[in-house]
């Protein structure tokens, strides 16, 4: 027995000092490397590989056009560290942006879609690049190691006494910590984001609006979980509260939003991105995100969001539902440059209101302008059921 | 990419033998539980119509192993440890190719898949189908998930498609290695004495799993596979490497 209790001291003593050890991280400079052999290289190492995986998927977005504006973004907010960055694009429809520590930067296409100008886009990728020139990750990895060891010496020694509840604790703590980067963390990110945005002229208070936009979806959640969506960055109203504060204290600043070149930079993918977001089936989010696209969108993009908000309706299908479809698509095919499919779903939801010939109407706008669309043959047979009809 | 096991057992690090050594010994308790390591290999290999084991015969090429080593740390957290890496992948070709020769099989100088392919290439998606075969053929492989439709027998094949590979290379057959090896540091050895002496039991140091298939690159047949799971081997060594790729290649039919 004095073996046993001499054995979980000196467990709890190397504990204390060989595995609690805290490096200080290197001094960041850019260009700068991890030391060969040290933790840093290891994990270096271990992103290297998950970029080339990166480079060979599908998913990759290999638009040269998106990528040189995305990668333009984030050389004016990574401003000298804008060479140890490598921008990719990665067609996901959740909002996230993730920062590798060996300089793979990530960002989804959700992201994309729900920022409304470079000024929001600027925010987002200078707190990544603030991540990275403050070197989180490998504070995190270590803080991690040091802590999942604590954990175990207290999970091993205390279940050794018969504390085994006490030890799952702290095992849940430990598993607690090692869920992505702290407050202060993304708190000091923030700070770095801020800087670079005020640095470039951006108007920082665009942040905060695109934080109460990611809010607000949120918020349409009815199931009360933690949204997948936000699984790096959970958008919490403390954050937003940490935010407007450190806005506040920016004091002067320019008030650049460039609402102008994001929109042309993404206006060619707003259809593909509408697209995937309909895909998510999270159609509460979907209908309070085109609503607010719509609501910002310059005459020319109001067409196209009509008609998909018409879709979110009309997937839905709750009761109601399908009358608001209606009146979207309606409104989408009196605007101009109304998308193809409008007048198809137009037509058919006056079929579905009982207005034969106004549905047969809009079948026919439908294939005039639809060419060998891979679903001619069911429009030509809904449309001839129509003329048919007694 | 194949699912990484997350069972982990065995000392490896000569510290950390020591280190588990004294400890047991200065309070005289039997530390077997510790040290005694156990390999384990699950060889399949494919049968032809009358049910005989199929013999391999023709020209082998040894795909670039993918091979990770990681160090095990105090938490259980695997920290990956490149230039352990490096060296296994040499060692561990020379061994195979040591291994052959002793079978007397032709072996081909060894493929390395170019890096950066797109996603559409048919060689990358072979070597992806692979992984996903491979997995399939574990998941499927324990008792009460074999699949009705094998009839109990080990029938598995990548498809004509693998003619990618052999007209790349020239090669009858091809072995496709997967490894994944973690080594414990001082710190986790210490705390699996504490774990062995205070719970009776194991809390897990470091484990190798390996995969080891052969490819007919005729037929796309998958003629032999093994998976092996030790809780010693090393693959930092030329000694270790030699050990390990008798243990993965076991009965390999060439």
């Amino acid at each position: 027995m004095n073996c046993l209790r001499a054995l979980t001291l000196s467990a709890l003593l190397i504990g204390s000092t060989a595995w609690a050890s805290d490096d200080p991280v290197r001094v960041a400079t850019p260009g700068g490397r991890p030391a060969a052999g040290s933790d840093e290289a290891a994990l270096w190492y271990a992103m290297d590989h998950a970029e080339r995986e990166l480079q060979s998927s599908p998913q990759l977005v290999r638009d040269p056009v998106l990528n040189a504006y995305v990668r333009s973004v984030a050389c004016k907010v990574a401003a000298d560290y804008c060479a140890d960055l490598r921008v990719y694009v990665i067609e996901q429809p959740w909002f996230n942006a993730m920062m590798a520590p060996n300089g793979m930067l990530i960002v989804w296409t959700g992201t994309l879609l729900r920022a409304r100008n470079e000024a929001e886009l600027a925010f987002v990728i200078g707190h990544e690049a603030g991540h990275y020139r403050a070197q989180h990750v490998i504070q995190q990895w270590r803080h991690s190691k040091n802590v999942s060891a604590w954990t175990s010496v207290f999970a091993v020694a205390s279940t050794g006494a018969g504390a085994s509840i006490a030890g799952q604790v702290g095992s849940l703590a430990g598993t607690a910590a090692q869920s992505g980067f702290s407050r202060e963390q993304e708190s000091e990110a923030d700070r770095l984001g801020f800087a670079a945005m005020v640095t470039r002229g951006y108007d920082p208070e665009a942040a905060v609006e695109l934080w109460a936009r990611l809010l607000r979806e949120d918020d349409t959640r009815s199931d009360g979980k933690p949204s997948r969506v936000f699984s790096n960055h959970p958008p919490t109203r403390e954050r937003l509260g940490d935010m407007r504060a450190q806005v506040a204290a920016v004091g002067t600043h320019g008030n650049e939003r460039d609402a102008t070149a994001y929109r042309t930079a993404t206006h060619p993918f707003l259809q593909r991105w509408l697209d995937a977001e309909l895909a998510r089936r999270q159609y509460a989010a979907s209908i309070l995100i085109v609503s607010e696209l719509l609501a910002d969108a310059a005459a020319g993009g109001k067409a196209l969001l009509s008609f998909y908000l018409g879709e979110a309706y009309r997937r839905r299908a709750s009761p109601s539902d399908r009358s608001e479809a209606a009146r979207w698509y309606a409104q989408a095919i009196a605007l101009p440059d109304p998308p193809v499919a409008a007048w198809r779903e137009h037509g058919l939801a006056l079929r579905d209101a009982g207005q034969r010939h106004e549905a047969a109407d809009a079948l026919r706008r439908y294939l005039d302008l639809a060419g060998n669309a891979p679903d001619r043959a069911f429009v030509e047979h809904d449309l001839a059921e129509l003329e048919n009809a007694p | 990419m194949m699912q990484q096991h997350m069972r982990r057992h065995g000392l490896k690090s000569p510290a950390a033998r020591a280190f588990g050594w004294s400890l047991a010994t200065a309070c005289a308790i039997s530390a077997c539980v510790l040290l005694a390591g156990c390999s384990t290999t699950d060889v399949r290999t494919a049968s032809n119509a009358i049910g005989a084991p199929l013999k391999a015969r023709g020209s082998v090429v040894l795909i670039a192993p993918d091979i990770e080593l990681y160090e095990v740390t105090t938490g259980g957290m695997q920290e990956p440890r490149p230039e352990w890496t490096e060296a296994a992948r040499r060692a561990y070709a020379t061994a195979v190719r040591e291994l052959l020769a002793a079978h007397g099989a032709t072996l081909l100088p060894d493929f390395v898949p170019p890096p950066a392919l797109p996603p559409s290439d048919r060689m990358r998606q072979l070597l992806l189908l692979h992984q996903a075969v491979a997995s399939s053929i574990l998941l499927h492989g324990k008792p009460g998930t074999d699949l009705a439709s094998k009839h109990g027998r080990f029938d598995w094949t990548l498809g004509p498609g693998v003619s990618v590979l052999r007209d790349r290379t020239g090669a009858d057959y091809a072995l496709f290695t997967y490894i994944r090896d973690g080594y414990t540091g001082s710190g986790r050895a210490a705390m699996r004495v504490v774990g062995a002496l205070l719970l009776s039991g194991d809390i897990g140091g470091g484990e190798q799993v390996g995969l080891a298939s052969l490819v007919d690159l005729r037929t796309g047949q998958i003629v032999w596979l093994n998976l092996l799971v030790d809780e010693t081997g090393d693959l930092r060594n030329a000694d270790g490497a030699r050990a390990t790729v008798a243990s993965l290649l076991k009965q390999i039919p060439l």
